[in-house]
């Protein structure tokens, strides 16, 4: 290259530099960052008695009001984040709320959020979600759901490993509360997962849901109740065809996941002789069976195995607890107690609802090909059928420091 | 070329790793997914094989026709103007190949990390930068493949193992389950996901001692269907094989997974991120040399450099073809049937059965070579 033209090509790219290496579009302070911590979302429905009570209460005053009914107004979005400012304290003034719970109203979540931009004086950050939560009316609408759920999954600041709720009630609610343990709620929710030591919920994340849903249409979704300064993740939500079918209460959600494999701790009560025994579940395994006869009826065997110790009987009475034949005929009595659990779960979710939970035809694809390939297209129906047979072996290894 | 510095066969490793692995391996596991199901990391195995195969022919040929690329040897072989032909061909299949990696880049960046930023912008930089790697010679390119290739294979892989808990490797079950007739077919589509190691048809002249380029070849090849098959089993497994046939890039969907705890980074996403963009900067880069080179033989000029520049701008241009996503995977798939399966793998065989029918080359060849060595 001769003289002049490099020199005009090197000004060109000089040049060029300044295009690439200066301005970010993109950059954004982390003290102007809206962290939400979770999410909730309700189908939104105009009620004529709200408007009246609140036109009462207001009386002239520009508080809040209930949105218009309007084809618009479909989904309630809430989002709450932390009080940064306060969490560093230091620097400017800050208000002393711990977290800023926001509310409105709009056509999806996606253009909701952006209303919700316009109040805030920060940009909405959905990076560090914790928690999302679904309110009982969006459940029971299919279609509205289906719409958020696809919402979720598609955008890629929402990660696959958060929690995922079902509301009983307004989801809204939920983040609007004070509680008393932890004043953020995803924060919270986040630790009440961590601690799953009661097995009443079904510790499924986001993404796992998610993938069961596509592929069954089915799942269960933890169920989260919202009291007055506490929230409380028990039980769970069964979906169906994509939409709420039912709720799973605490006891019948135990159960469902030991048929699961989880839920490996937690305690089980046994009533002996009249007297309530509790046994302390430390380790759960399962395994399934699956075998078709020449008629075509398809027989799952289920047996779980399980280990733990008991944590109480009856103060000085003459029976030891130490005691082959004692210990022996509590296994037993666990074993029946679990067994007649996870009996009755199963008949509710497999022929009342007739959902696939548990995941048994993917089950079947994957270690049974053969029978898989005759059935597939029918599962749903197939599914109701098939002849279910739970075993449970209890193993108490211990019992506590007295005999 | 011959003024410049020659590569050894570590760096030749280092190049076609760092080539291979770029835009492909995003979106890998849900390709072999719908392809064979449970099965994909088998067909990732297999096409591996074929692909080690072809590249071994390929360096067969480059020892046939010692200091020469397949733009004087096609020549020779299938007369001058078809060998021309071709290597046109080669030119614009490898400068469609920039143009797609860069456009896939500026969309996936765009969807991850700069939402705000013009797409333009995006492509720019990454072609601006890769052209002042390129206008130097390989063995720059090879060294600094030598450096980044280590960073990029071990720590996605440390960070993965995090992941170990989530994964339910009964998702690969049921074993073997695909038919045949759909494995086979799936294979034409596998073997697209390892285009680049063609570029050895360029690039073996180049180095300090061709008769290694096999062993680097297998070794570099054999690298990069490991690191597909983990990337593969580990996707799947935490996906299943339904769930995975609606993202539109599993990989990155399965780091967003990944958490490791009480760590300093919680999510490792934004880690991934910066060294999938070294990644593919190098596959563009080496991309973007081989059309260079390829030029520069054609028209048999010492220096290429000059080229560079103009050849920028008509990929920047050709990366702004595409209107949408959806449009660009099309396109992509398009490419890498009907350019990339023709180039990569036919094209290599045809001219080696040419050489062997003609009976050109080879004894001449290996002789030639052995005195060279001798004299050097």
């Amino acid at each position: 290259m001769k003289g002049p033209l490099k020199k005009a090509v090197s000004y060109v790219l000089a040049a060029a530099l300044v295009f690439c290496a200066t301005g970010c579009w993109d950059r954004v302070e982390i003290n102007n960052r809206y962290f939400v911590l979770a999410l909730a979302v309700d189908k939104f429905e105009y009620s004529e008695a709200e408007e009246k009570k609140q036109e009462e209460e207001q009386q002239g005053q520009n508080g809040v009001q209930q949105p218009a009914e309007s084809r618009r107004n479909r989904l309630v979005v809430s989002i709450v984040a932390p009080n940064v400012g306060l969490l560093k304290s230091e620097g400017t003034i800050v208000t002393e709320e711990m977290k800023f719970p926001l509310s409105t109203v709009g056509p999806n979540t996606q253009e909701a959020i952006t209303q919700l931009d316009t109040r805030l004086n920060g940009r909405i950050f959905f990076g560090h979600v914790k928690a999302v939560l679904i309110g009982e009316r969006l459940l029971k609408d299919r279609k509205l759901f289906m719409e958020t759920m696809d919402e979720l999954e598609r955008d890629h600041q929402i990660g696959r490993n958060i929690d995922f709720l079902a509301v009983k009630g307004e989801a809204k609610d939920a983040l609007f509360i004070k509680p008393l343990v932890e004043p953020i709620i995803g924060t919270y929710l986040e630790q009440i997962f961590q601690q799953r030591r009661t097995g009443r919920f079904h510790g499924r994340k986001l993404g796992e849901i998610i993938t069961t849903i596509h592929e069954t249409g089915g799942a269960l979704i933890p169920r989260l109740t919202v009291g007055e300064n506490e929230l409380k993740v028990a039980g769970a939500c069964v979906i169906k065809n994509h939409k709420h079918r039912a709720w799973l209460g605490e006891l019948e959600t135990r159960a469902a996941q030991w048929i699961d494999g989880m839920a490996e701790e937690g305690t089980v009560s046994v009533e002996m002789q009249g007297i309530w025994v509790p046994f302390e579940m430390t380790g759960l395994e399962r395994s399934m069976e699956v075998t078709k006869d020449d008629d075509g009826n398809i027989y799952l065997d289920i047996s779980l195995t399980v280990e733990g110790e008991i944590a109480g009987y009856i103060y000085q009475i003459h029976r030891e607890v130490m005691d082959e034949k004692f210990i022996k005929e509590a296994q037993t009595a666990i074993g029946r107690e679990m067994t007649a659990e996870c009996t009755g779960v199963m008949d509710k979710v497999k022929n009342e609802f007739g959902v696939d939970i548990w995941g048994i035809g993917a089950h079947i694809r994957k270690f049974h090909p053969e029978i898989w390939r005759d059935v597939k297209d029918n599962w749903e129906e197939v599914f109701p059928d098939i002849e279910v047979n739970i075993s449970v072996l209890v193993n108490v290894r211990r019992i506590g420091i007295i005999k | 070329m011959n003024s410049q510095e020659k590569i050894t066969s570590n760096q030749l490793m280092a190049i076609m790793i760092s080539l291979l692995i770029g835009i492909g391996i995003l979106t890998l596991p849900r390709t072999v997914t719908e392809e064979a199901g449970p099965d994909g990391w088998l067909l990732v195995l297999v096409g591996g094989i074929i692909v080690i195969i072809i590249s071994v022919v390929i360096s067969r040929l480059g020892i046939m026709f010692p200091n020469q690329t397949v733009v004087e040897y096609g020549s020779t072989l299938l007369s001058k103007p078809l060998g021309i032909l071709f290597s046109l061909g080669f030119f614009v299949y490898f400068v469609l190949f920039c143009a797609f990696e860069a456009r896939v880049f500026s969309e996936i960046t765009k969807q991850f990390l700069l939402d705000r930023t013009p797409t333009e912008v995006i492509v720019a930089t990454i072609l601006l930068t890769s052209a002042y790697l390129v206008r130097k010679d390989l063995a720059t390119i090879g060294r600094m493949g030598e450096m980044i290739v280590p960073v990029f294979i071990i720590v996605p892989f440390l960070f993965l193992s995090a992941a170990i808990p989530d994964m339910d490797l009964t998702n690969l079950l049921p074993f073997m389950g695909t038919s045949p007739v759909r494995f086979l077919a799936g294979l034409g589509t596998i073997v697209t996901s390892y285009l680049g190691f063609e570029t050895l048809l360029l690039f073996q002249p180049a180095m300090n001692r061709p008769q290694d380029a096999a062993k680097a070849m297998s070794v570099a090849l054999g690298v990069v269907m490991v690191s597909y098959i983990l990337t593969v089993i580990a996707s799947v497994s935490i996906f299943g094989v339904y769930e995975i046939q609606r993202l539109i890039w599993p990989t990155f969907t399965m780091f967003r997974t990944i958490k490791i705890p009480g760590a300093f980074l919680e999510n490792v996403h934004g880690v991934i991120m910066a060294i999938w963009v070294v990644t593919v900067y190098m596959t563009l880069s080496i991309f973007f040399f081989a059309a260079v080179t390829i030029m520069g033989r054609l028209v048999k000029v010492r220096d290429h450099a000059f080229m560079v520049l103009p050849l920028t701008f008509i990929i920047y241009f050709l990366a702004m073809v595409p209107d949408n996503i959806a449009v660009l995977y099309e396109y992509l798939d398009m490419f890498s049937i009907y350019l990339g399966v023709p180039f990569g793998l036919i094209f290599p065989l045809v001219i080696y059965a040419a050489a062997i029918i003609r009976k050109m080359g080879t004894e001449r060849g290996n002789k030639d070579e052995r005195s060279l060595e001798e004299g050097s």
